[in-house]
């Protein structure tokens, strides 16, 4: 019962950075159909941004996710037009072309890290998160409660923007009909914009939180972009609410199977859930998901 | 007139094909002037920061070997050209390099890959083509017991090494009586895990559960299933990313045991840069560090580890080496030797790699790294095994040699305080 608890613990508290992980990819997915195969690079730079600041600034890498959150917000900003230019218009296969333009970011993105960067693994440490809760046997630590906490919190702040500003409004109609809302004046291009730097944001503090729970490198794109992917499948295409259960779901599936099967199975019980809510319910997990 | 036209033109045909056999004379030679030398590695991937260990073990002593002007062959000094190609982090991508490798260029011989998984997957091709290789680093005894007869390492295998911290630590007081083990899903590291486990069995440390995990799980599940058997041991068969990353969750999940082992990890810089005082106090295992000094050194370029670190700090600015870099070197070192012995140039044909493996199997010196040499028969057939297995702890942020054989004296410090005693 007690390793039940806490791997059910361990795998919601896991499950809420995958949510900040995810939920800009969702977003950006819903809004301008495109899959963005450079988030686990974003969440490399993320990772990185803090750990330059930590050690050159000496500002404790918690306390750097405004400013990561601006500057990869800004970067995605001014980005995004470059992606649209290619993956929109009269353009044959204009969504693979956005596509292969995005893989193409990661791969500079990855190489020039390597070469900047180095090899080496590097990992973040906060004094905030620096403590650990105990409930007799069960274990909280602070790193895991602290980054869940903040994921929460932004998710909270993403989806009151969402669903309660004007602003958030736009978005939405842009997402559910880019034609209606340029005919009721919405400048669609703008918003895509917008829901990019949101996006290329969120990532990138996820990172941060990645570095504080893990280790990181310029290689470590990949793995957490497959994480990313899973969750935004499974949640069902752009559906935000969606993205955070199955963000839940990978967490304790990843913890249960580990804790009671063998953890070389975490990827096939993670994929045949997947393989089974695309078979019953193609727009995913909720039944709320773009086809 | 017409007779000397055609003498000149006759002349002139002969002075084109002249200036033409002799261009390629010299192009022939200025080619065959170099050992030509592929390195199959990591480059890129999960293990690319081993490739790098790797490749600056190769580079230093290429470098070094052409900036004294080249290996000496037959009273000839021919200079060598390393030419990579990256595994990506995969045996099957490295059996492709290597295929690929050997069938577009001519190598006169290979240094090998920083993994177990590819070193094994390019033993039987480099067999195939007769190609020499050794490497510098990958440590599952699987590979030696394959017999290829093409392949040579100059590190001890991990059931060899890994053996020294579990040893040490038995000997502490009190005696450790339990031991939890978590190993990597790789070959390597799940060698290490069975090492951890057998020797365990042996000394008499009970184990309470070995798991296995991938290399890219979330570790703290597991690990709590470790805090909740509270063994004395927490043995972690680990490569050096994910080490660090199961030390932070052991330390999230302040498990306190009362040793921490790792084989290889905790002898990487970035161990206890990434892992500052975290890091204090875990136990790893070497054959080989910058403070480890031989006596009658007879082969190489170096003649102290304190002369070899002083070159890798001046080429790389880094504060510590990790023995595979070392490793890698001697690899290059060993080449020297066999290809002095062997009176073989560059271009080798068949028979030239054919007498230079048989060389290989003969070399017995001594480097800076340690003593060398291949055994013919056996499990660790191929495989340098002279090197004396040592165990080590972070002690004061930097790894050190601990217990009888250690340069400093330094004893293991044993149990490890607990995380809030620290």
């Amino acid at each position: 019962m007690n390793l039940f608890l806490q791997s059910s613990i361990d795998g919601l508290l896991i499950g809420g950075v995958l949510i900040v992980l995810s939920l800009g990819m969702s977003l950006a997915f819903g809004v301008m159909r495109i899959v963005d195969f450079a988030v686990g690079e974003w969440l490399m730079l993320g990772a990185f941004t803090a750990f330059f600041l930590n050690s050159s600034l000496h500002i404790d890498p918690l306390l750097t996710t405004p400013i990561v959150f601006v500057v990869f917000a800004l970067v995605g900003f001014f980005l995004q037009p470059l992606i649209e230019r290619v993956s929109s218009g009269k353009r044959a296969h204009a969504n693979l072309m956005g596509l292969v333009l995005t893989f193409g970011i990661s791969q500079v993105i990855r190489g020039s890290s390597l070469g900047l960067f180095g090899k080496d693994n590097h990992s973040l440490s906060s004094a905030l998160t620096d403590f650990t809760w105990f409930f007799g046997p069960l274990v909280v630590p602070g790193a895991r409660v602290v980054t869940f906490a903040c994921g929460l919190l932004l998710t909270l702040g993403f989806l009151f923007f969402l669903y309660r500003t004007p602003l958030g409004l736009r978005v939405r109609m842009v997402s559910q009909d880019k034609a209606s809302a340029s005919l009721l004046g919405v400048d669609s291009s703008r918003i895509n914009s917008l829901v990019y730097a949101l996006h290329v944001g969120l990532t990138a503090v996820a990172g941060v939180f990645i570095g504080l729970l893990f280790t990181f490198s310029p290689e470590i794109g990949a793995r957490y972009a497959l994480y990313t992917f899973f969750v935004v499948v499974l949640g069902g295409m752009g559906y935000l609410p969606g993205a955070i259960v199955a963000a839940l779901v990978l967490g304790l599936v990843q913890s249960y199977v580990t804790a009671f099967l063998d953890s070389r199975y975490i990827s096939l019980a993670s994929f045949i859930i997947l393989y089974l809510v695309l078979v019953i319910s193609p727009k995913g997990i909720l039944r709320r998901g773009l086809l | 007139m017409k007779y000397s036209t055609n003498g000149l033109k006759i002349g002139l045909a002969l002075g084109a094909v002249a200036l033409i056999s002799s261009g390629a004379i010299l192009a022939q030679q200025g080619r065959s002037a170099v050992f030509k030398v592929g390195v199959v590695t990591a480059l890129s991937g999960d293990n690319a920061q081993g490739g790098a260990t790797t490749k600056r073990g190769y580079d230093l002593w290429a470098n070094k070997v052409n900036s004294q002007g080249g290996i000496v062959s037959d009273g000839k000094k021919y200079k060598v050209e390393l030419v990579y190609y990256d595994d990506q982090s995969s045996g099957a991508t490295a059996a492709a390099a290597c295929e690929r490798m050997l069938t577009e260029q001519k190598f006169d011989f290979i240094l090998g890959p920083y993994a177990s998984s590819a070193t094994r997957a390019c033993g039987p091709i480099v067999d195939k083509y007769k190609v020499p290789m050794i490497t510098g680093s990958a440590e599952n005894p699987a590979i030696w017991k394959d017999k290829y007869k093409f392949v040579f390492g100059t590190i001890p295998s991990v059931d060899i090494i890994g053996a020294a911290p579990i040893r040490e630590i038995a000997k502490g007081n009190p005696k450790p009586q339990s031991m939890y083990i978590v190993g990597l899903d790789d070959p390597f590291a799940k060698a290490g895990a069975d090492t951890f486990k057998k020797l365990a069995e042996q000394l008499g440390i009970k184990v309470l559960g070995l798991d296995i995990v991938p290399a890219d799980a979330d570790f703290t599940p597991v690990f709590s299933k470790a805090k909740q058997a509270n063994a004395d041991i927490l043995a972690m068969a680990t490569q050096p990313e994910q080490g660090i990353q199961m030390m932070k969750v052991v330390k999230q999940l302040r498990i306190n045991a009362k040793a921490f082992v790792q084989h290889t990890a905790p002898g990487f810089a970035d161990f206890t840069t990434a892992l500052g005082k975290d890091a204090e106090g875990v136990i790893g295992a070497t054959v080989w560090q910058p403070d480890i000094e031989y006596k009658f050194i007879n082969a190489g370029a170096w003649k102290s580890s304190k002369e070899w670190f002083a070159d890798y700090q001046k080429a790389y600015n880094r504060s510590t080496a990790e023995y595979t870099e070392a490793g890698c070197t001697a690899a290059g070192i060993v080449f020297e030797v066999a290809v002095k012995a062997a009176k073989v140039k560059p271009g080798m044909s068949e028979a030239d790699r054919i007498r230079l493996v048989g060389e290989l199997e003969k070399v017995n010196i001594r480097t800076f790294y340690g003593p060398i040499s291949f055994p013919t028969s056996g499990d660790n057939y191929h495989d340098n095994i002279k090197l004396q297995p040592l165990p080590f702890q972070i002690q004061n942020g930097r790894p050190v040699i601990v217990g009888a054989k250690s340069p400093d004296k330094a004893r293991l410090v044993y149990p490890t305080p607990a995380w809030d005693k620290r």
